[in-house]
């Protein structure tokens, strides 16, 4: 899937760096959202003394980043080159992974406990990074979610949820 | 956590038949103190106190916790999702921060939602200025903020009792707050920094908090109604018979124990445990030397009385919130 | 200057009984350890150290919280360097220079210099304070808003030095980093960008923040590699390389004492700690004459961010000794100490106690030698890190992560921000977006939003009243000097030659 689609519009073929497109406009509407919600919250100097010309800023500096995305291309021209270095071939699935399981972490820990949690999180993450002994799949979460919150729970007294250990969390 | 409600109930119904009948009554494991301040504060360190010297009378120890967070809004609203069987109890200056987390921060809960157990150490609120600045008398400042309006400026700790008080006075003087200039601080801290270094020109504040800067500056009245020892200035009401005005007094920084209101409807007993070991804690001559050492108070006011000072300072608060709200 | 009868009484107190000494081991060892892993905070050091202090006499409790800050202050450039995890804000400069080395095998060299340069900022931040101590008190508290407000704008320009290859977008980082900055309850109770959510009117938790953009982002990308260091002949610990750093920070004194004397003066201010690294960073790149070496593993990037991190503790500390007003964290601990031996700061403690003052500056800067000791045992220990397989290193480092940020509030706001930062922080890496300069801004938003504020309620929106504050607008004029300078030296047409980097 080409990630620079290009039209052909007039004469002119254009390319358009959509990912970057998207991203760079997702941070801009974040900006233009913050800003009127603090405007929302307090329309006053005292408010906005910040994030007005900062939001204001975000703005232009949008309009120019945008418009980088979008080349003319030359014609006869080959292919111009890739914005970025393409991910190596099976990255994309590992990273993705990798943010779906620290996602589904960070809800899950709370709620079935951090002990449970911690566990199956770092097991998961072995098996998507490659790790097939049997020993370390079983030894690193075991010794870590042994060690950490032993060390939470009673040295630096800040308690943790936990579903098989005895603790006055909430 | 219904699991480990089993578990301590299984534990608690084994242990029952070997141990003597009144160590099975309340409490049974550690309580916990939570302070939605941070470390090092007031709060904190009374809590502090109370953990070295009421696990004698209390039968348990005692742990502190701190969640401080949007002037005790994260704390308090964590408090009241924690079950009310007595085991986590609250220290805190119950005022001015829960109105204000109810009437500006908007919190979800009310003053019923609380039980106040006494109001131990208040403090009072005092005008300073800067030593550097000219004003010797209240009445040389007001005529100074009359005389020059929007000249003059107060740092604020947004909030406040002494924020509120600035308001009432500029309000019952007929001065608009547009008459002086408004600094927000973001905690009573850098306010009085600031005001040690003659940032701004005066301020309202705590006055256990201005024994801190005391060499930087010169009280000028107390809101009170009366005068004090330790300062030797009139009470504001004095100062302004002369402008055929006056202002109410609000407490400042009522310390108190605190517990849902669910935990005395349904555990009358538990609570009057805690009571009984408190107001022991209180009498304890040992402690009152801690409190006295840490220039701290040891009152003891009782429920009715606090929650009638609680209730005054909430009006005070919203009569004028609008003055200070956004 | 120096009460010589104070000193010689601090001489005795210290030299007379081995009672003082006792905590500075202990205190230096928490301080290292909580700090060295990554996800923890002060706050949890605190946890352990407080309820000790009851059991201390004064001296020995002011004693043990320096010998734990001085700890802390080192401690967190270990995973900065070898994880590009910055154990809080302080670490954030220390990171720019220092994981490229890691990365490059030169971490021994990395966390040597580290070290030496922490220890002398805070030797020379207390000699400083030896002398100085009320002078520089004084003079701290008339330094107020209009102030703090230039030396943000400094910090500010740092944003467009970290903009990276791309101009635009590195200025849009930095912008986005400051606007996330001022999330959460205004001064004046009104809560922005919220949505609502009462963990979020504390703004953004910071160190969940600046964990996930850095750490998060750099681990996703080395999922694919297996080491942190790739070329496995350099994949060792070795003392002599780590004296080898250690020697090296000296060879650069320059860059060293402009640090030290950065970081002591940012340090008095309120707020000024968390940021002094990151402005002497930006200061020791601008004066060197090949800027384009940090960023790359230059050593001079680490000796700065270390020497203005370990001695803008001097700072604050002055204010707090000869003032009694805390500026910070640190000293608002410290006055607990106090407190809990029902001592009063204020000025009277200066004279009053002024024996106990001078013991205190002594001990740290005895500390120094034991710092660099334990620190030096440390690193030897932590260095093994590198020799670990990143498909374990990884998920323990994240699982940490969340860990601590839970544990920080108690609540989610720490992990849910991790996780969307990691998030946020690998696209912007993919897009060739310089996280460095989002996390600048994040740190500056509040602070700046702040002073800028302050400055306005006070001049009452009178321009003119800036004129009325000399030492403000001499940052003022300093800073636009500095920005200026290169320009005017160097002359145009060779100007262009070194504007290497595009526009967008």
């Amino acid at each position: 899937m080409p990630s620079r689609p290009q039209l052909t519009i007039g004469g002119r073929t254009i390319a358009v760096d959509l990912p970057h497109l998207a991203f760079v406009t997702a941070i801009a509407a974040w900006c233009a959202w913050f800003c009127q919600d603090a405007w929302r919250a307090q329309k006053g100097v005292e408010n906005l003394i910040l994030i007005v010309p900062a939001s204001a800023m975000a703005m232009i500096l949008y309009i120019v980043v945008a418009a980088s995305c979008i080349h003319i291309v030359p014609p006869q021209d080959h292919p111009p080159a890739a914005p970025r270095r393409p991910l190596a071939p099976g990255m994309a699935s590992k990273i993705i992974g990798t943010m779906a399981l620290l996602a589904a972490y960070v809800v899950c820990a709370p709620l079935f406990g951090f002990d449970v949690a911690s566990f199956i999180y770092i097991l998961t993450m072995l098996l998507l990074l490659g790790e097939r002994r049997i020993l370390v799949l079983v030894l690193v979460p075991a010794l870590f979610c042994a060690i950490v919150i032993y060390c939470f729970n009673t040295l630096l007294a800040t308690p943790l949820p936990l579903l098989l250990f005895p603790g006055d969390a909430a | 956590m219904q699991r480990r409600q089993l578990l301590t109930a299984a534990a608690a119904l084994a242990a029952s038949h070997v141990v003597p009948a009144h160590a099975a009554s309340w409490p049974r494991r550690p309580v916990t103190i939570l302070v939605p301040f941070d470390v090092g504060g007031s709060a904190d360190r009374l809590a502090r106190g109370f953990a070295q010297y009421m696990p004698k009378y209390l039968g348990q120890p005692l742990t502190v916790v701190d969640r401080a967070g949007a002037g005790g809004l994260i704390g308090t609203t964590w408090f009241l999702q924690q079950p009310a069987d007595g085991y986590t109890v609250m220290l805190t200056p119950a005022t001015p921060f829960i109105p204000v987390n109810i009437l500006v921060t908007h919190a979800h809960y009310t003053l019923d939602s609380f039980t106040f157990v006494n109001a131990q150490w208040v403090d009072y609120t005092i005008l300073l200025v800067p030593k550097d600045r000219p004003w010797k008398t209240a009445a040389e400042l007001i005529d100074a903020i009359r005389a020059a309006p929007g000249k003059i400026s107060t740092g604020v700790d947004f909030g406040s009792v002494g924020h509120i008080t600035t308001m009432a006075l500029l309000d019952a003087l007929g001065l608009g707050p547009d008459a002086v200039r408004i600094v927000t601080f973001d905690g009573a801290g850098a306010m009085r920094t600031a005001l040690a270094g003659g940032q701004v020109d005066f301020n309202i504040g705590q006055a256990e908090g201005a024994a801190f800067i005391s060499g930087f500056v010169r009280p000028l009245a107390v809101f009170l109604d009366h005068r004090v020892p330790d300062y030797d200035v009139p009470p504001i009401n004095d100062v302004l018979k002369a402008y055929h005005v006056s202002v109410p007094l609000i407490n400042g920084s009522v310390r108190t124990f605190v517990f849902p209101a669910a935990f005395k409807a349904k555990h009358p007993d538990d609570y009057a445990t805690f009571v009984a070991a408190y107001r022991a804690t209180l009498d304890d001559p040992a402690f009152q030397k801690w409190l006295h050492d840490n220039q701290m108070a040891g009152d003891w006011v009782g429920e009715e009385r606090t929650a009638a000072i609680i209730r005054a300072n909430y009006d005070g608060l919203e009569k004028y919130k609008n003055l200070i709200k956004p | 200057m120096i009460d010589l009868h104070a000193l010689a009484a601090a001489v005795h107190l210290l030299g007379g009984s081995w009672q003082p000494w006792l905590v500075v081991l202990p205190g230096i060892l928490i301080g290292l350890a909580v700090h060295a892993v990554p996800g923890l905070t002060t706050s949890m050091a605190l946890a352990i150290c407080l309820p000790l202090i009851p059991y201390m006499d004064f001296l020995q409790a002011l004693i043990f919280m320096t010998a734990m800050y001085a700890g802390a202050l080192f401690g967190v450039a270990i995973p900065a360097i070898l994880l590009n995890v910055p154990g809080s804000a302080a670490a954030v400069g220390t990171t720019f220079d220092g994981f490229p080395m890691a990365q490059a095998g030169r971490h021994n060299e990395a966390l040597g210099l580290a070290l030496a340069a922490s220890c002398v900022g805070q030797v020379i931040a207390y000699l400083l304070l030896l002398c100085l101590a009320q002078p520089i008190a004084a003079f701290a508290i008339r330094l107020g808003p209009p102030e703090m407000l230039m030396v943000s704008l400094w910090g500010i320009t740092l944003i467009a030095r970290l903009r990276g290859r791309h101009m635009a977008r590195g200025l849009l980082a930095g912008v986005f980093g400051l606007l996330l900055g001022t999330v959460g309850l205004s001064v004046r109770g009104a809560a922005r960008g919220t949505f609502g959510f009462d963990l979020l009117l504390d703004g953004i938790p910071t160190v969940p923040a600046i964990v996930g953009l850095f750490a998060a982002a750099e681990l996703f990308n080395l999922v694919g590699r297996e080491y942190i260091v790739d070329d496995r002949t350099r994949r060792q610990v070795n003392a002599g390389r780590i004296l080898a750093g250690m020697r090296e920070t000296f060879r650069h004194p320059g860059t060293l004492l402009r640090g030290a004397l950065l970081g002591s003066g940012i340090g008095i201010l309120p707020g000024g700690h968390a940021i002094a690294n990151l402005l002497s960073y930006s200061e020791a790149r601008r004066a060197a004459k090949d800027p384009e070496r940090f960023g790359t593993g230059d050593p001079r990037g680490i000796i700065a961010a270390e020497s203005a991190n370990a001695s803008s503790e001097g700072g604050s500390m002055a204010t707090l000794l000869a003032l009694g007003i805390p500026t910070g964290g640190a000293t608002a601990v410290m006055l607990v100490a106090f407190g809990m031996h029902n001592i009063t700061g204020g000025p009277a403690f200066m004279r009053d106690h002024a024996d106990i003052v001078y013991a205190v500056i002594l001990s740290s800067l005895a500390q120094v030698v034991l710092l660099a000791a334990a620190g030096f045992g440390f690193i030897f220990i932590a260095g093994f890190v590198v020799k670990v397989r990143l498909r374990l290193l990884v998920p323990i480092v994240l699982a940490l992560a969340v860990i601590g940020s839970y544990a920080l509030a108690q609540n989610l706001a720490g992990p849910i921000t991790l996780a969307a930062f990691a998030v946020i922080g690998w696209l912007m890496q993919r897009f060739d977006y310089p996280v460095a300069a989002a996390v600048v801004g994040l740190l500056l938003g509040r602070l700046t939003e702040g002073a800028l504020l302050r400055t306005y309620q006070m001049s009452g929106g009178d321009i003119g009243f800036l004129l009325t504050r000399p030492i403000a607008l001499a940052i003022l004029l300093l800073l636009i000097g500095s920005i200026a300078l290169p320009y005017l030296r160097r002359g145009r047409p060779r100007l262009l030659e070194k504007r290497q980097g595009r526009i967008v």
